[in-house]
């Protein structure tokens, strides 16, 4: 089960916001989205999504999709409504209307599903009973009153009522007063039996509105899987691999911007796999890339990247020293080898995918180094899959080393400023087998023009050592 | 009388001018007269009528007529105890105090409490929705009382005023104070490519020099007019104030012993009295508006709460000749009938 603090992160909230259902019962069910860890009912879903997506694209199904929409435009969240009835409430004619009304837009997406030969994955159970129900006269039309035909004594007494609201004279209303109070007795007895009679089908609606709601979030899906250019995922035991991995809300953000984006390619498997590189290269970008993609994947979404295979895990945690804790009143170092700590004992019992920004970063490094160490140490020895970014150099045994790439003048085509050095970032990956971090922090301090003196004091210091 | 006048409008407010003045009477002449003219329509409220305390617990006695073919949107909690015979079509997915918003379809005339959506702006949609459908001639809006903001032009087109002697019992004086009312909805409007120009703002304060150019006066509040000085004509004596104008801005304006052009959105933004907008004409000044309420008719009620009882032809006739337009006394309408 995935921590419940990880949906609030930015990058994930980020994604659910794009997830645009139609209905109520599409957002409530979207807020609580399952999330799954079992590769065959994954599997499943992904290829749901990538069925829509076909149709997404298909000109033929149109109109069955637009159907669909519509449909789901037009469906009322009753959940509350269907369980007051389940519990033996009688329903006003105001619920009978609605439960009509669901009844309608049920038939209406079986029928596209019946059209789009997609019974299997827009499966809704069959509610036409309930709607003849409420249908006596068979109009077809989704509105509702207590029908004559419902009660025989009603005709009759509605009849005189006609009569006597036409002539409206004072005479009349005693009489008038006693048939409305008639009329009234006879419509709560009809409301009394239609509840009866409905409760037993209450679970089958409860359960209409919730694969309503389902299909409403997985065309959502869908939408989004084309809008954003995902790729449907593989499941795989050995190692998660990434081509043309990308960060959704950064990316649209430095593409409204008319910036560019650079996606990287990035394989992880068991155990711990370190990055280094420069600053500003993109490090904690890729922790956070990473825990988007692994989630939306185990969400049942497709993934932002051009190629995915994934291995599944039970939880996801991101240790990058978030503002949440330090509002709690611990420091950022307490607050961070809490979390540590925790995860190194989830990580006991269950799969995990660990991503940690520079772990004991905020002490001093001698120490510091010593922790981080001991840290990677020991969760190279678990089958989570561990990224752990870092300046220090580690001599940790670890299943894979990563360096950015990082700055390089030939890129960009402008004078290097504290604007503009992201666009002389080079942010992909190549394998390193060296510990010793790269040594860029002074040659990015001068490129950013930092003040004479300092500069001056900097290569003093460096050649003092 | 008037309710082929009605017929030309795709939405009605009917707003009284007070408590008691009649206005459930007048829109009971107005449905009944377009139930006879087989004309269909809409009728909502916007919230509950604040005249009726107890129609919040839906104890109250339902007061509107609704005849068949008509529509009606109301809240869930008086729709369950209406006394007309009617059938769903459309709820609103949102919840108000009083339950979902219900549309139905009048079967069989009858009475009904009407509680309509609360805000202006869902009032609006409701207007717009029935737009498409051709089988509705006109929207017709119930006002609550002290809410003449519904009869704003951008929600109805037209209105019908229901004044009477619960106004004031003293005929001099209820007329009086319905002209004045009468004049602000009334007010001029001004050059159409000054409402064009004029329609997209909406706060601040502004004036517009003789070239026709606009300034913001950059004002943090209009309350702080009366500060500006000379300054406040650097551009002239024509202003536009999209938001509401009160006693204190016109007086500010008045004490600038200068003649000022005021523009305002409609008269529902005016919340000013009468001897104050008195001083204010009185020194030049003038007020026009972007949009103006067609007002097809005001209804009298001749008799006030306390039973005091004004001669109803004698009132008719003497606020029609201060008005300029027909003064109908409804009930006696409905005699002649």
């Amino acid at each position: 089960m995935l921590s419940q603090y990880m949906k609030k992160f930015e990058g994930f909230e980020y994604v659910l916001e794009n997830i645009e259902t139609y209905s109520s019962a599409g957002r409530r069910y979207k807020n609580n989205l399952p999330w799954s860890a079992d590769a065959v009912a994954l599997r499943e879903e992904w290829l749901r999504v990538g069925r829509c997506v076909r149709l997404l694209g298909d000109e033929n199904a149109k109109e069955s999709v637009m159907a669909i929409g519509h449909a789901l435009m037009q469906l009322h969240d009753i959940h509350n409504t269907l369980e007051s009835l389940r519990h033996g409430e009688v329903m006003s004619e105001v619920d009978l209307f609605e439960i009509k009304n669901l009844c309608q837009q049920v038939a209406c997406v079986r029928q596209s599903a019946v059209a789009l030969n997609m019974e299997d994955v827009l499966s809704v159970p069959d509610v036409q009973d309930v709607f003849r129900l409420l249908d006596p006269d068979s109009t077809g039309v989704v509105s509702f009153y207590v029908y004559d035909s419902y009660d025989s004594r009603l005709s009759e007494i509605r009849k005189q009522l006609k009569k006597l609201r036409m002539q409206a004279d004072s005479d009349s209303s005693g009489e008038l007063v006693g048939y409305v109070a008639q009329e009234q007795q006879i419509q709560a007895e009809v409301l009394h039996r239609l509840s009866d009679s409905l409760r037993d089908d209450a679970e089958r609606l409860l359960l209409a509105l919730s694969q309503m709601a389902y299909i409403d979030v997985l065309w959502a899906k869908a939408r989004l899987a084309c809008d954003w250019h995902l790729t449907m995922p593989l499941v795989s035991e050995s190692k998660s691999a990434l081509r043309g991995l990308y960060n959704p809300s950064l990316r649209h953000h430095k593409e409204q911007q008319g910036l560019r984006y650079q996606p990287v390619d990035v394989e992880i498997g068991p155990g711990v796999t370190l990055v280094t590189g420069t600053n500003m290269g993109g490090k904690t970008v890729l922790l956070k890339t990473l825990a988007v993609a692994q989630m939306m994947a185990q969400y049942g979404m497709w993934v932002p990247a051009e190629s995915a295979q994934l291995v599944l895990v039970d939880d996801v945690v991101l240790c990058v020293g978030d503002e949440q804790n330090e509002l709690r009143g611990l420091s950022s170092f307490a607050a961070e080898m809490t979390q540590i700590s925790s995860l190194i004992s989830q990580s006991r019992s269950q799969r995990l995918m660990v991503l940690i920004d520079e772990p004991a970063r905020t002490t001093n490094p001698k120490e510091g180094r010593v922790l981080a160490e001991a840290i990677a140490n020991v969760l190279q020895q678990r089958s989570s899959l561990t990224v752990i970014t870092t300046h220090y150099s580690l001599g940790s045994v670890v299943s894979k080393r990563y360096r950015v790439r990082g700055f390089d003048e030939t890129i960009g085509h402008v004078a290097v400023s504290v604007q503009t050095i992201n666009q002389f970032m080079d942010y992909s990956l190549v394998l390193d087998t060296v510990a010793e971090p790269p040594q860029e922090a002074i040659r990015i301090a001068s490129l950013l023009g930092c003040d004479k003196e300092l500069l001056e004091m900097v290569a003093c210091v460096n050649n003092n050592r | 009388m008037f309710i082929t006048d009605i017929l030309q409008y795709r939405s009605l407010a009917v707003v009284g001018l007070a408590k008691n003045t009649g206005k459930t009477v007048t829109l009971n002449y107005i449905l009944r007269g377009l139930h006879d003219r087989k004309k269909k329509c809409l009728v909502t409220s916007i919230g509950v009528d604040g005249e009726q305390q107890d129609s919040v617990y839906a104890t109250s006695k339902p007061e509107i007529t609704l005849y068949e073919g008509m529509r009606l949107v109301t809240s869930e909690v008086h729709y369950n105890h209406r006394q007309l015979l009617s059938e769903i079509v459309a709820t609103s997915e949102w919840h108000t105090a009083m339950g979902r918003l219900v549309t139905a379809n009048v079967l069989q005339r009858g009475q009904v409490i009407l509680s309509g959506p609360a805000t202006t702006e869902r009032l609006r949609q409701i207007i717009a929705a029935q737009r498409d459908d051709a089988s509705i001639s006109c929207t017709i809006i119930d006002g609550a009382l002290s809410r003449l903001s519904l009869a704003s032009p951008t929600v109805t087109e037209a209105m019908v005023l229901a004044t009477g002697a619960a106004v004031s019992p003293s005929l001099p004086q209820l007329i009086s104070k319905t002209r004045f009312v009468f004049n602000l909805i009334n007010l001029d409007v001004v050059d159409s490519w000054l409402v064009d120009c004029l329609s997209g703002i909406t706060s601040g304060v502004w004036a517009i020099d003789n070239q026709n150019q606009l300034h913001d006066l950059e004002l943090p509040s209009v309350f702080l007019l009366s500060q500006m000085g000379d300054k406040l004509f650097e551009y002239g004596n024509r202003f536009y104030v999209p938001g509401a104008v009160t006693d204190r801005l016109l007086k500010s304006l008045t004490n600038s012993r200068r003649p000022a052009q005021l523009i305002v959105r409609d008269f529902t933004k005016l919340f000013i009295t009468p001897e104050v907008y008195a001083a204010f004409c009185g020194m030049g000044g003038s007020v026009q508006v972007l949009q103006r309420s067609r007002l097809i008719a005001v209804t009298l009620n001749p008799t006030s709460p306390q039973g005091y009882t004004l001669n109803s032809e004698k009132a008719c006739m003497a606020m029609s000749e201060a008005l300029g337009i027909p003064v109908y006394d409804v009930k006696q309408c409905e005699k002649q009938d």
